[in-house]
């Protein structure tokens, strides 16, 4: 039985590559499988962290919720 | 032909896209101006003749000259080709500040940036780029000067602003 949790991050209006650092020190203390929901009003930071994320081949999905908002569902797939 | 036109209104773009656009243009400039493009050149103008007026320097430089340079121009392109790119994706939105340190970084980072800038004759454009492009010694200094800001920055930013 894995059970997954959900963590939000906060980084509303905060400057990449500042929420992208603190998505970092998140998810070490995550466990595999969790997801962390993040919304931000930042294109770069949003890039930035989907670059990241695709690059250490992490899960992440990103919608652009309304004009210029992004909604991130990023999942710790591996260690 | 549709998804064209997302990828270019919404990016994101390659990086070597943005570098061969940014080269040609800037050959251009140098071709139409005579002189390589430069930023903050234009903007010690502008506080030059701000304090001129506020009366704290004697250096006189007129509204007239201004609005004749060539620099100003460039510089409200820059500002306004931004504006576009963002308003053509529909991005455009007002950010209010999240912190008051935000504000102060802000105001730190811009009053180093012009000094830094206007000492080194030169900025990001016209002390590296320009400086690089014309194979330049002082541009290749320049480079690893801002790397070595970078990373001081960088190990500042983690201490205060997270």
């Amino acid at each position: 039985m894995i059970n997954i949790v959900q963590y939000e991050l906060e980084i509303w209006g905060e400057m990449c590559p500042i929420p992208l650092i603190k998505a970092q020190r998140k998810l070490k203390t995550m466990e595999i499988g969790d997801v962390l929901v993040m919304e931000t009003e930042h294109s770069c930071t949003s890039r930035g962290i989907v670059v990241w994320a695709n690059k250490h081949k992490y899960e992440v999905i990103e919608t652009e919720v309304a004009n210029g908002i992004w909604h991130l569902e990023l999942t710790k797939t591996h260690k | 032909m549709q998804k064209f036109w997302k990828a270019f209104s919404h990016g994101p773009w390659s990086y070597w896209v943005g570098a061969v656009i940014l080269g040609l243009l800037n050959i251009i400039i140098l071709y139409v101006r005579k002189r390589p493009w430069g930023v903050s050149l234009n903007i010690e103008q502008w506080a030059m003749w701000f304090a001129s007026n506020l009366g704290f320097i004697t250096e006189h430089l007129t509204l007239s000259e201004l609005l004749s340079s060539d620099g100003t121009y460039l510089n409200l392109g820059v500002v306004l080709g931004a504006l576009w790119s963002t308003l053509l994706a529909s991005q455009a939105r007002f950010r209010p500040i999240r912190y008051k340190k935000y504000i102060i970084s802000a105001l730190l980072g811009g009053i180093l940036m012009g000094y830094g800038a206007r000492i080194a004759y030169g900025c990001n454009i016209g002390g590296f780029l320009n400086g690089v492009a014309s194979s330049s010694l002082t541009g290749w200094i320049f480079g690893g000067a801002i790397i070595l800001g970078v990373w001081i920055g960088t190990k500042i930013m983690i201490r205060f602003l997270i």
